[in-house]
């Protein structure tokens, strides 16, 4: 495994999207971690810190606000791109209170653009 | 010496009789002479009696009409006292049945008079807050109930932060320390040309604000379900168009995948207005590089321009900075543009020009296209216009993009107009203060 080889955590609660961003992350030679809600996301925070996560804000139990709550209370500094398909303004400022570095729209973009988007912070 | 004879007896008497007579004479002529002056006199005090009966009898006469005048007044006064206090009796009712709030000050902001529902809804007596400042004691507060306007400003100073507040919601404090939101409207009283105060009238928005509310929530939790499917099905027809598939299903996939896609614009459109409409969106003025954007939103339609095989020009001064909310702007460029596109036939030019004009950024879309025609021109941004010369099935769209634009001009303080020849084409001018 090469040394420099980033890590990039997905919280998604959807299988089929996680599976896709799984993919296309893995194809650009990205070492992906997953997670299907908040409470696995700190799980793995905790014990293998990414180089940038890729949050879902609605999952079930523990959702995305807490896993940002969560890495703003430890002070951590990896960048987060939401990846959600809210994009009322109450939840975009709450995440600009969190200093998220993307907010992407789901339904906007294709699994490509995922990649063109968080390619650009890896590199 | 000689003496003088004594005189007789009866000479003397004759000469005594006519001494006499002599002095009698003189005493009766002054006595005509008095006599005549008496009724001079008497004749004159006549005349002068005359006269003073005569103004008696005026002035009898005048006092009458004096009295019948005063008594008609006094009617009058009475009548007219009855009909004003009749009239501020209505006033007083129409004023305490407003279901709004109303308070009127002096030019100063010192409050004249409130009504029953200012009573009512903040909770002051109107013998507790005349002759106070109105802003000392009802602050306007934000959502936060930060203090927008110390006390001492005058309602001018309240007219123009209402004024100025559009989008934002103004909060007025009760004299229990509790807030709530109002809408409210100020307008200024003139006697002749000299101000002497305001009137503001404004009433409790609670209600609207809660269905605003709910209305936000609604169309945030339908747009991440409308969102949530068709990310799915978006991403796995954009998987199989990477696979080697027969050209058939090639064909079938792209047009699905793009039909997606544009349900994925029109959802996104939709939702931009509807914050519009609850004014949810206030610019963010930012510096920017105008042909940098400009370019950006021209990479945004390349795949479309190519595919409808047509020419792009974009003239823009390269060090051209405008100060305005980039995400509003691309918006509208990237609707033009996108429209420009899709209106007009294969090999057609669109062009899209930038300068300052003025203390304003001028930005042209002109395109080769359809055009729209004369008739149905004012119906520009009616929402879900389209124009009855679109036959080309390729130029699918619901109509809701020029009304969002229109919209969004508004917001970041433009103008926008078009000319348009059908068969020849359309230009939009985009006019905004740089």
């Amino acid at each position: 495994m090469n040394d420099h080889q980033k890590h990039v955590l997905v919280a998604e609660d959807d299988a089929f999207l996680l599976e896709m961003i799984r993919k296309v992350l893995s194809k650009h030679g990205v070492r992906v971690s997953t997670a299907i809600n908040g409470q696995e996301a700190i799980d793995v925070i905790d014990n293998d810190p990414p180089d940038l996560l890729l949050l879902d804000l609605i999952m079930p139990n523990v959702d995305g606000f807490a896993v940002l709550q969560y890495r703003k209370n430890k002070n951590m500094k990896f960048p987060v791109f939401v990846c959600t398909n809210l994009s009322d303004k109450k939840t975009i400022i709450r995440c600009e209170e969190f200093d998220v570095a993307e907010y992407l729209i789901k339904s906007d973009m294709d699994d490509d653009q995922i990649w063109t988007s968080v390619g650009k912070y890896l590199r | 010496m000689g003496k003088k004879p004594p005189l007789s007896g009866s000479h003397a008497t004759t000469l005594a009789l006519k001494k006499l007579a002599t002095e009698k004479e003189v005493v009766r002529r002054k006595l005509v002479v008095t006599a005549k002056k008496l009724r001079r006199k008497a004749t004159q005090l006549a005349a002068t009696a005359r006269e003073k009966e005569r103004v008696r009898r005026k002035l009898v006469v005048t006092a009458k009409k004096l009295k019948i005048s005063h008594e008609t007044l006094e009617k009058k006064v009475f009548e007219r006292t009855k009909d004003l206090e009749q009239m501020k009796a209505k006033d007083e009712a129409i004023l305490a049945s407003i279901g709004d709030g109303l308070v009127a000050t002096d030019k100063d902001g010192r409050i004249l008079m409130t009504n029953k529902a200012f009573e009512r809804l903040l909770g002051w007596k109107e013998s507790e807050v005349r002759g106070k400042f109105l802003s000392g004691v009802i602050p306007m507060v934000d959502s936060d109930g930060k203090i927008i306007l110390q006390p001492r400003h005058s309602l001018k100073d309240i007219s123009a932060t209402v004024n100025g507040a559009s989008g934002s919601t103004l909060f007025y404090k009760k004299k229990d320390e509790t807030s709530f939101p109002v809408a409210m409207t100020v307008a200024p009283i003139f006697i002749g040309k000299e101000l002497m105060g305001a009137v503001n009238v404004f009433r409790d928005i609670t209600k609207e604000k809660e269905i605003d509310k709910a209305r936000s929530e609604f169309m945030a939790i339908a747009s991440h379900q409308l969102r949530t499917p068709l990310t799915a099905i978006r991403w796995a027809l954009s998987s199989l168009k990477r696979e080697n598939l027969p050209d058939n299903l090639k064909k079938l996939v792209h047009t699905a995948h793009e039909t997606s896609t544009q349900m994925a614009v029109t959802i996104r459109r939709m939702l931009m207005i509807s914050y519009l409409e609850e004014s949810a969106t206030e610019p963010e003025m930012v510096e920017m590089n105008l042909k940098a954007v400009l370019e950006k939103v021209v990479r945004l339609h390349d795949a479309h321009r190519l595919r409808n095989g047509l020419e792009i020009e974009v003239r823009c001064p390269q060090d051209l900075v405008a100060e305005t909310d980039e995400q509003l702007l691309i918006e509208i460029l990237d609707n033009l543009l996108s429209n420009a596109y899709k209106y007009t036939p294969k090999g057609g030019k669109v062009k899209l020009t930038a300068a300052l004009q003025g203390m304003m950024i001028r930005i042209d879309v002109a395109d080769t296209g359809y055009g729209i025609p004369k008739e149905e021109q004012r119906k520009i941004p009616k929402k879900f216009f389209r124009a009855s010369n679109i036959a080309s099935p390729a130029a699918s769209g619901t109509g809701i993009g020029l009304y969002m634009v229109y919209n969004i001009v508004r917001l970041i303080g433009g103008t926008i107009s078009f000319v348009s020849q059908e068969n020849k084409g359309t230009t939009f001018t985009l006019l905004f203060p740089s």
